[in-house]
């Protein structure tokens, strides 16, 4: 099998016996690696930074991020997808949206919506964009000493972060961000896009508990780009001895390889309402007997694009900005994929800046750096 | 020698991909799931509704019910949810004292968007 790329045949005549003594080192540690993967021992952490959790309705779950240093007024709170795992957000140590922000002095928040089953079946776009969005939203403002709320939204959690700011006008919103979100659903890959009035019944992808079963949301993404699992696995047999290369390949394939079930409800509202009628650029939305319109979200608003998201398109989310009605309006593309925003040496370095730069500067700094967890105690 | 198999996994890797992303986004492949998915969906029913059938007979619950009974607890529980949503949005309507929040943003105090500049773009 593959051995040093950077020995060349040359290389292993002039020097055969330290060629030798390094794929025998080699070997035992890939051996090693590949025995405490298969057995998983000593698994990269996942979701590490400490927090604490603040609220809870069902299966939501509201968590705040321990900080001794915040320097940011209004509290941030991070509103996750319906369909993946929240530690996405949290990924690893050093490598850590959240860690960036709270490193950055913000008071951080994660709302995470939990794994549905039958309970959470009839939860249609109402129940979370009008119901746990604000109850949540509210709660953040209370323990933040009502200065507002910076209202982050990633993927679907964008989507419903429009739903909600759309409707919700009065609600102690400081700024609104959304992060590689879908909005014009033509635009959207066919593998994902084949659902709804000209392609695959919603109401048939439901299994028994009411819900889009996980495995299926993850054949959807697995057909956006069918060779990816196998080129993963060719990485990881590659890299093999490589510890770092172990962890992150670790921490990466605990996340795509464990979606959660969409709520059925909202999966067949939205495609009614969002993918056969492409609502937000149509400007037709109804939900709960309510519309809703774009141009009623006024507060200070970022929509920021991947340029190479291979899940939403930079053509399904680009010109946001000209749909909603704030003043100040940000669209920035960055040079990332979907996941590449918030992981990854270059999302670290350029991805990650750019959004809580843009938020920070639209806050309130703080005079002194404060605990959260004083702040926790006080409010609680 | 060494890496000269990631070189030819990257050249199939390279051709294929393309060809496989198409095929995965076709009518065709669309129109596969949609019918298989109904005919599941089919057979899944009929076994249901026999098994339910034996399992009432013994006057014994059968998954459905409990998925039922699940349903509705859950949507009373969003029904209490959504009463309670709005008992407090009208609170608060009542007793929401009038915050002036000073617009940071706004540094060159435009109040409007400018005509012809709707959004920064930025990448």
């Amino acid at each position: 099998m593959a051995s040093n790329p950077s020995d060349t045949v040359a290389d292993v005549f002039a020097d055969p016996m330290g060629f030798l003594a390094r794929e025998m080192t080699r070997g035992v540690k890939r051996s090693w690696n590949l025995t405490r993967h298969m057995l998983g021992i000593d698994r990269a952490a996942t979701g590490a930074t400490p927090r604490d959790a603040v609220w809870r309705s069902g299966k939501s779950v509201l968590y705040r991020y321990r900080s001794d240093a915040v320097t940011v007024g209004e509290p941030l709170l991070l509103v996750m997808s319906l369909v993946s795992r929240s530690f996405i957000l949290d990924l690893q140590p050093g490598n850590s949206f959240v860690e960036h922000l709270r490193d950055a002095g913000f008071d951080v928040f994660l709302l995470d919506w939990g794994v549905p089953d039958e309970a959470e079946a009839g939860f249609d776009l109402s129940t979370y964009a009008d119901i746990l969005l604000p109850a949540a939203v509210a709660e953040v403002d209370r323990l933040g000493g009502h200065q507002g709320v910076n209202v982050f939204g990633y993927c679907y959690g964008g989507v419903l972060s429009l739903l909600y700011a759309s409707r919700h006008t009065s609600d102690p919103i400081n700024t609104l961000t959304v992060m590689a979100t879908p909005v014009d659903f033509a635009e959207m890959p066919a593998a994902l896009g084949g659902v709804g009035r000209h392609g695959v019944d919603p109401q048939h992808l439901l299994d028994h508990t009411g819900n889009v079963p996980a495995s299926t949301v993850r054949a959807g993404f697995i057909g956006l780009s069918p060779t990816a699992d196998l080129t993963t696995v060719v990485d990881f047999w590659e890299h093999l001895e490589d510890d770092r290369f172990l962890s992150n390949y670790q921490a990466m394939t605990s996340w795509t390889r464990n979606h959660i079930p969409f709520p059925g409800a909202a999966f067949v509202q939205s495609t009614e309402v969002l993918v056969d009628g492409n609502g937000f650029v149509n400007d037709d939305i109804v939900i709960d007997g309510r519309p809703r319109h774009l141009a009623d979200i006024t507060v200070p608003f970022h929509n920021v694009i991947a340029e190479r998201d291979h899940i939403v398109p930079p053509t399904s989310t680009r010109g946001l900005g000209e749909l909603v009605g704030s003043v100040d309006v940000t669209e920035t593309e960055l040079p990332a994929g979907h996941v590449g925003l918030i992981v990854g040496s270059g999302g670290r370095r350029r991805c990650m800046p750019a959004m809580s730069e843009w938020i920070a500067a639209r806050s309130r700094r703080l005079d002194e750096p404060r605990s959260n967890q004083q702040a926790h105690a006080a409010a609680v | 020698m060494p890496g000269q198999w990631r070189a030819m996994y990257d050249q199939w890797e390279r051709a294929s991909a393309p060809m496989l992303e198409q095929i995965a986004g076709s009518d065709a492949v669309r129109d596969v799931i949609a019918v298989s998915l109904s005919v599941s969906k089919a057979v899944m029913a009929e076994t249901e509704r026999l098994s339910r059938q034996w399992l009432h007979a013994w006057n014994l619950p059968a998954a459905g019910d409990v998925r039922q009974l699940r349903t509705e607890i859950a949507r009373l529980s969003a029904e209490v949810a959504r009463l309670a949503a709005s008992a407090s949005e009208a609170e608060t309507t009542i007793t929401r004292p009038t915050v002036v929040r000073e617009p940071l943003w706004e540094a060159d105090g435009a109040q409007e968007r400018p005509a012809g500049e709707s959004f920064s773009r930025a990448s």
